[in-house]
C-alpha cells in the first residue's frame, strides 16, 4: 500500500513538474505580448496624442494589466515628483524592480529595459518608429518561443509522464 | 503663486540631479535671476538683476571668463531632454516658435539649425546648441501707481502700454489684468479675455496660467491674437481683452471690432514713445480713430527705474510716476 501511494506521488510529481515547465513558457509569452502591447500603445499615444512618456505611461497604465499597470503608475508619480531623476533612468530601475521575479528572458528584458535609451527624438514620426522597432523585436521573439512551445510541449509532457513511470519502476 | 523657495524650486527642477549642485547657488537667488544662457562650447552665462556674470565650476558667480564653466552640447541635450521628459517631440509647435513654456511660468528659448518648409515655414529645429532660461517674475502690485487712471465714471478705459523690450509692460499688463479681474476699489471685477500668443501674460503650462490673473480671467494660450480675439469674443462673453505686442496686419482691424462690440481693450506694443508711435502706420490710425482712451509709456531711467508716464486720448499728459 505505501509503496503504491509512493508511486503515485512520484508520478504526479513528475507530472505535475513538466506542467510547470509548460506553464511557465506560456507566462512568458504572455508578458512578451503584454510588453508588445504597451509598445503599441506607446506609439498611438506618441503618433496621435503627440503627449509626453509620463502621460503616456499613465494613459497606458489604465490599459494593461499587474504588474505593468502598477509599474507605469510609479514611473508617472516619479516623474511628476520632480526628483531630479531622468525618465530612461526611473523606467529602467522600476521596470528591472517589476521583472526581477516574472518568468521572462533575458532576450525581451533586454528589449524592454532598452527603451529608455530609445527615447529623445525631436519629431515624433521617429519617436514612433523607434518603438515599432522594439515592438517588432519582441514580435519576433514571440513567434519564436510560440513554434518552440508548441514543439516542446508535448515532449516535455510526454517525458513528464514517462520519466515518471520509470522512476516508479526503479526506485519501486 | 509662484513665489520665494516655489520659484526657486521650479527653476532647480528644470535641471537633472547632475546638474543642481553647479545652478543651486544662483537659483537660491531666484528673486533676482533674470536668465540663465546655456550655449554649447561656451560658458554658462547668468543675468542677475540686469548685470551679466559667469558661472565658475564651483556654482559661484564671477566677473571674470576665464574662471567660468563651459557647458558642452552633450550637456545642454540632456537638459533640454530632462525639461521635455524625453518626449522632444511633445514639444514640436512650441520649439517651432522658438521657445517652451515650462511650470511656474518660465520660458525656455531654444535656438539651433531650423528645419525649413518647402513653403518657407519653420518645420522643426535640429542641433539645438542655445538654450535661455527667462525666469517669470510676477509683481503683484505693479499696476498699484497707474490703476486710478485708468478708470473713468467707474469705466475702464481702451489703454495702450507702449515702451521698448524689457522694460516690464509685460509685467505690467499682467498686474492690470489681475487687479482688473479680481475688482479693486476703483471699480468691481470684471470678465477678463486673455490672448496669450507667446505665453507671456500667463505663463500657461498645459493649460494651467502659472502666473496669477485674477478670479474672472480666461486665457487662451498660444493662439494668434486677432483669431484669439475674435474666439472669446464668441464664447466667453469678456468685459475686456487684454493682448500683448500688437502689430500684426489684423490685430488693429481686431482692436476696431472688439471696441464697436462693447468691449474694452487693453494692449501693449513696441515703441519708444508717442512720437513713435504716431510714426508707425498701425499707431497713426489707432491713434487717430482715437480707439484708446489711456497711453502708459515706459521708459528706464536707471537700471533699476522705470518712468511711467500716461497720456489721455487726447494725448495731453495726465500723469508721470
Amino acid at each position: 500500500m505505501l509503496r503504491l501511494l509512493a508511486g503515485i506521488f512520484i508520478l504526479f510529481g513528475s507530472i505535475g513538474f513538466s506542467f510547470q515547465l509548460c506553464q511557465e513558457m506560456h507566462k512568458r509569452l504572455q508578458h512578451i505580448e503584454q510588453m508588445q502591447e504597451i509598445f503599441r500603445l506607446f506609439q498611438s499615444e506618441v503618433s496621435y496624442s503627440k503627449a509626453a512618456f509620463p502621460e503616456v505611461c499613465l494613459a497606458v497604465s489604465g490599459r494593461v494589466m499587474e504588474p505593468y499597470k502598477t509599474v507605469m503608475k510609479e514611473i508617472y508619480e516619479q516623474v511628476a515628483a520632480k526628483s531630479g531623476a531622468q525618465f530612461p533612468e526611473i523606467w529602467k530601475e522600476k521596470m528591472e524592480e517589476c521583472l526581477r521575479d516574472m518568468p521572462v528572458k533575458e532576450a525581451e528584458r533586454n528589449i524592454f529595459l532598452e527603451f529608455g535609451n530609445r527615447i529623445g527624438f525631436i519629431d515624433w514620426e521617429t519617436q514612433a518608429g523607434m518603438l515599432e522597432k522594439s515592438r517588432v523585436q519582441l514580435e519576433e521573439l514571440h513567434i519564436q518561443l510560440k513554434s518552440v512551445i508548441e514543439n516542446k510541449e508535448k515532449v516535455i509532457t510526454s517525458v513528464g509522464i514517462l520519466g515518471g513511470l520509470m522512476l516508479v519502476v526503479i526506485l519501486i | 503663486m509662484w513665489t520665494g523657495m516655489n520659484r526657486g524650486k521650479s527653476i532647480l527642477q528644470l535641471f537633472p540631479d547632475t546638474y543642481r549642485g553647479l545652478f543651486k547657488e544662483v537659483i537660491a537667488q531666484a528673486e533676482k535671476l533674470n536668465e540663465i544662457r546655456l550655449r554649447a562650447g561656451q560658458p554658462v552665462i547668468i543675468i542677475l538683476k540686469g548685470g551679466e556674470y559667469f558661472l565658475t565650476g564651483s556654482g559661484a558667480l564671477t566677473k571674470s571668463e576665464e574662471m567660468a564653466e563651459k557647458i558642452g552640447q552633450s550637456d545642454l541635450e540632456t537638459i533640454l531632454n530632462h525639461i521635455c521628459n524625453y518626449s522632444i517631440y511633445a514639444y514640436e509647435d512650441e520649439i517651432r516658435q522658438g521657445f517652451l513654456t515650462v511650470q511656474g511660468g518660465h520660458r525656455i528659448g531654444v535656438a539651433g539649425q531650423a528645419i525649413m518648409r518647402t513653403e518657407g515655414e519653420i518645420k522643426n529645429m535640429k542641433y539645438i546648441s542655445f538654450l535661455n532660461i527667462r525666469i517669470s517674475h510676477q509683481i503683484l502690485g505693479a499696476a498699484d501707481s497707474v490703476l486710478p487712471f485708468l478708470y473713468e465714471n467707474k469705466k475702464l478705459c481702451n489703454t495702450l502700454l507702449i515702451s521698448m523690450p524689457g522694460v516690464g509692460k509685460t509685467t505690467l499688463l499682467r498686474d492690470i489684468v489681475r487687479q482688473v479681474s479680481n475688482g479693486n476699489r476703483f471699480a468691481k471685477g470684471m470678465t477678463v479675455g486673455v490672448v496669450d500668443e507667446r505665453s507671456e501674460i500667463a505663463g500657461c503650462y498645459k493649460g494651467a496660467a502659472q502666473n496669477d490673473l485674477g478670479i474672472r480671467t480666461d486665457v487662451l494660450d498660444a493662439c494668434p491674437k486677432a483669431l484669439g480675439m475674435m474666439m472669446l469674443l464668441r464664447s466667453m462673453a469678456p468685459k475686456v481683452i487684454a493682448v500683448d505686442e500688437i502689430g500684426g496686419g489684423d490685430d488693429e482691424k481686431m482692436i476696431r471690432q472688439v471696441t464697436r462690440c462693447g468691449v474694452g481693450v487693453i494692449a501693449t506694443i513696441h515703441g519708444s514713445g508717442m512720437d513713435d508711435l504716431k510714426s508707425s502706420c498701425m499707431g497713426k490710425n489707432l491713434l487717430g480713430e482715437k480707439i484708446f482712451e489711456r497711453y502708459i509709456v515706459l521708459e528706464r531711467t536707471e537700471p533699476e527705474k522705470v518712468k511711467k508716464t500716461i497720456y489721455n486720448k487726447e494725448f495731453v499728459k495726465c500723469f508721470v510716476c
